[in-house]
């Protein structure tokens, strides 16, 4: 019963944190309220689809609950259930002021597209929705229990902020040897690789549902961000190909969004930046692959339709873009540069005046007025701690190892999806071809669509393959996870072109056409849930995690201050997970890494941690001991316990049949 | 527009089945099952007054005192029904004193060993 309410208390807390949040500040940027006589309220968000402002509503209230969770941390007010749901409601209520404000100055909303799904059309949406639920649902039955390395390193801050109620201080210590040989602990050196935006939405969740940060909810909350990406990219497609667009060459936007929802969906479901992210806890990744298409759909609004409202919302989820994952901010800024360029290519005749008339929206008052409060966060709250520690000149200046030097062009291929690139290929010509008859028949084209896909491709792809010609030094296989939406968005375009193709047989090639496309689709289904059957593992030992946790419980309970701990990252399972239990810094207990990482010569490190473990009875092991003050060892038995069982420094105090934990005589003098 | 609608709540619904069926998959998997631990009550002492933890189906555990790397110096049965710590007292005698090492040995009805020990260097005088 107790695992019920748990499952509705996390559902709660994320409908509100993020839904409800979010569809507040979309009602007041973009809409109104209104009221009559009898109190009753009428909510008007007439620029989206109800569809829209749905998957929307997501993205936007996750900024904003990050951003609102920044400010009260940033201000010194100590984090709990009820600073935070104070918060919350104050904002919520900001927000829905500032609509019902709207409606009481004559404000007239710009009625919309509204996209219509016929019921074919409608139950295969829900049934590809439903397919790729179930799909990824499977795989991640058997990944549900905390495990994963990163997703315990993202949780130790989530857990830091709901134990000491505050933000964390983004820093860790390790191991140093002075320069007389003596070994010690250094100073707290701050960590660039963690930001704010990946931690506080689960602190906040588990702060208003009080469920326990080692438990599904994590990857439950990564879960629901890739399938709300998904169909954030699903309205995405259908605003980039209008029907004003795409209906005179006989597409229709809603079959290119359904295209894309079963490109992006149910095939390829796990692999590549998908459930397997979600699973391995690659939170920032996951976070930027729903901003990023969120921040276009709304520049891409806020320019063809001069905006202000859209502009404002895109710059405020661009700005918690940058507090939530440096690496896709700098996708995003790379992909913004080329969206420009080749905006300024297709619209080289008229871009003067259209520049000037965006000039009117990007130097309007909302947006000056969010930018300049967004900017003044940054500048005297809270910058993200990637900014103050230099990070982004790693970043720069060319590769300068050999998996930063880009991936081959079967790689890149290959993590796309052979079928998916195919289906981009043709998408691709098509939109060329669309753009190349237009130029000729001098008709009037809408740059915006060909620019923003365009220009996201060429950037992912460019990034990926050819690092060296945009100075980027960054695993490129990292970059290449941000490459596969704007191809399935082609890719989505090609599949209803050829199926259109076939259905309406008036071309010449008609039977090359018709079957280069049923021979891509089944190529496509075929390899996609092939991919998802591979993908899928049996039913992982979870007892071995809980046996970690259970001597990690123990040794926590009975250890101070001042004891110093050590653990095993080789034998351990669920070895990231112990630190939540003590929260005493990022790298308590200390750890044994992996046995490679002491011999990598590109990168020198200390042995005290390896020594400590291996051999603790040899000199140097006891030295690095006695110097580091190391009171306290969590080993896997069968690997490790024979070393410290034949001395007479240690006591075992306690035994499961996956850790035990050993002591040394220095730690009955400790209080 | 009510086609809309009816997306959006297949969306919700299929969102709720699976976190509920995920939260129920790993509430399993979160329960101990298959082992048990034995531990000191007190590890910053000297007591080896140890605790069992159960869970598994067998709930008889016997323990053996040992000193040095042989020597039984006394024994004695446990019941910990599964799920459930059961706490012990050794209560030393003459047999213990001048142990260097005392080493706690369970084992489960099935045969199963596991042991804790406690370290007493020489020139020490210990409390015991």
């Amino acid at each position: 019963m107790s695992t019920f309410f748990d499952t509705i208390f996390f559902l709660l807390s994320v409908t509100v944190t993020t839904w409800v949040v979010g569809y507040s500040v979309l009602l007041g940027f973009c809409g109104s309220i209104s009221y009559s006589n009898s109190f009753r309220f009428r909510f008007s968000l007439n620029s989206f689809s109800s569809l829209e402002s749905f998957f929307l509503a997501f993205p936007v209230g996750f900024v904003a609950t990050t951003a609102i969770v920044i400010l009260v941390g940033n201000f010194g007010v100590p984090l709990s259930w009820l600073t935070i749901a104070l918060s919350i409601f104050l904002t919520i209520v900001a927000f829905l002021l500032l609509a019902l404000r709207r409606a009481t100055i004559s404000h007239t909303e710009n009625l919309t597209h509204s996209f219509e799904f016929t019921k074919k059309e409608v139950f295969l949406f829900i049934g590809l929705l439903l397919l790729t639920v179930v799909i990824k649902t499977t795989y991640l039955s058997a990944t549900i229990f905390p495990t994963s390395t990163d997703l315990g390193h993202h949780m130790y801050w989530s857990q830091e902020i709901v134990t000491t109620s505050h933000l964390p201080v983004y820093q860790e210590q390790d191991v140093v040897t002075d320069q007389d040989g003596t070994h010690r602990l250094s100073q707290p050196e701050p960590i660039a690789d963690f930001i704010i935006g990946e931690h506080i939405i689960f602190a906040v969740i588990s702060f208003l549902s009080g469920t326990k940060i080692i438990s599904a909810f994590p990857s439950l909350f990564l879960m629901i961000v890739n399938l709300m990406s998904i169909l954030v990219v699903v309205v995405l497609a259908l605003r980039l190909f209008l029907p004003s667009f795409v209906e005179s060459v006989g597409l229709r936007s809603e079959k290119i969004a359904l295209a894309v929802l079963f490109l992006l969906g149910p095939v390829y479901a796990i692999s590549g930046a998908q459930e397997k992210f979600v699973s391995g806890g690659v939170i920032g990744n996951l976070l930027g692959n729903l901003l990023i298409p969120t921040i276009l759909y709304f520049f891409l609004r806020a320019l063809r339709e001069r905006r202000s409202d859209f502009l404002s919302l895109g710059v405020f989820v661009a700005w918690g873009l940058f507090y939530t994952h440096h690496l896709s901010g700098f996708v995003f800024l790379y992909v913004s540069l080329f969206v420009i360029v080749i905006f300024w290519i297709l619209s080289f005749s008229d871009f003067k005046s259209m520049f000037l008339s965006w000039i009117k929206t990007i130097f309007s008052a909302p947006v000056m007025l969010v930018t300049a409060g967004l900017v003044s966060i940054t500048l005297f709250v809270y910058a993200p701690s990637y900014i103050t520690t230099n990070a982004v000149e790693t970043a720069v200046g060319g590769p300068s190892k050999a998996t930063r030097a880009g991936l081959s062009v079967v790689q890149f291929i290959h993590d796309v999806g052979e079928p998916r690139m195919v289906l981009a290929v043709v998408g691709g010509f098509f939109l060329l071809g669309l753009l190349i008859v237009s130029v000729r028949q001098h008709k009037k084209i809408d740059p915006h669509a060909f620019a923003v896909v365009g220009g996201w491709t060429i950037a992912t792809t460019l990034m990926t393959l050819t690092p060296q010609l945009l100075s980027l030094d960054i695993p490129s296989n990292r970059i290449a996870n941000y490459a596969p939406f704007p191809y399935i968005i082609l890719a989505g375009l090609g599949l209803v072109w050829i199926g259109r193709t076939i259905s309406h047989p008036r071309h010449r090639h008609q039977k090359l056409i018709t079957f280069t496309g049923v021979f891509a689709v089944l190529f496509l289904v075929t390899s996609g849930m092939i991919d998802n059957g591979t993908s899928l593992k049996d039913t992982p030992n979870t007892q071995s995690a809980l046996m970690t946790f259970h001597a990690s419980s123990y040794l926590a309970q009975n250890t101070s201050k001042n004891d110093i701990v050590l653990k095993d990252h080789n034998y351990t399972t669920a070895d990231a997970w112990i630190k939540l239990f003590f929260t005493r810094g990022y790298n308590f207990p200390l750890s044994r890494s992996l046995f490679g990482r002491y011999e990598d010569p590109t990168k020198p490190r200390e042995q005290c941690t390896r020594l400590m473990i291996s051999t603790p009875n040899t000199l140097e092991g006891q030295k690095c001991r006695s110097d580091i003050g190391v009171t306290a060892i969590m080993v896997e038995p069968r690997s490790d316990a024979s070393q410290f069982s034949k001395g007479s420094s240690y006591e075992k105090i306690y035994a499961n049949d996956d850790q035990v934990i050993f002591t040394h005589q220095s730690y009955k003098s400790i209080k | 527009m009510k086609y809309n609608n009816l997306i959006i709540a297949s969306i919700v619904l299929s969102l709720f089945l699976s976190v509920g069926f995920l939260s129920f998959v790993e509430h399993r998997q979160h329960t101990p099952s298959g082992w048990w631990s034995v531990s000191f009550v007190t590890p910053r002492s000297d007591s080896l007054d140890f605790v069992i933890e159960n869970f598994t189906t067998e709930t008889s555990f016997t323990y053996d005192i040992v000193r040095g790397q042989e020597k039984v110096i006394d024994s004695g049965m446990v019941t910990v029904p599964f799920g459930d710590s059961v706490s012990t007292v050794v209560n030393t005698n003459e047999k213990f004193l001048d142990a260097q090492r005392l080493t706690v040995v369970v084992k489960d009805s099935d045969g199963n060993k596991k042991e804790i020990f406690r370290i007493f260097p020489e020139d020490e005088e210990v409390d015991r």
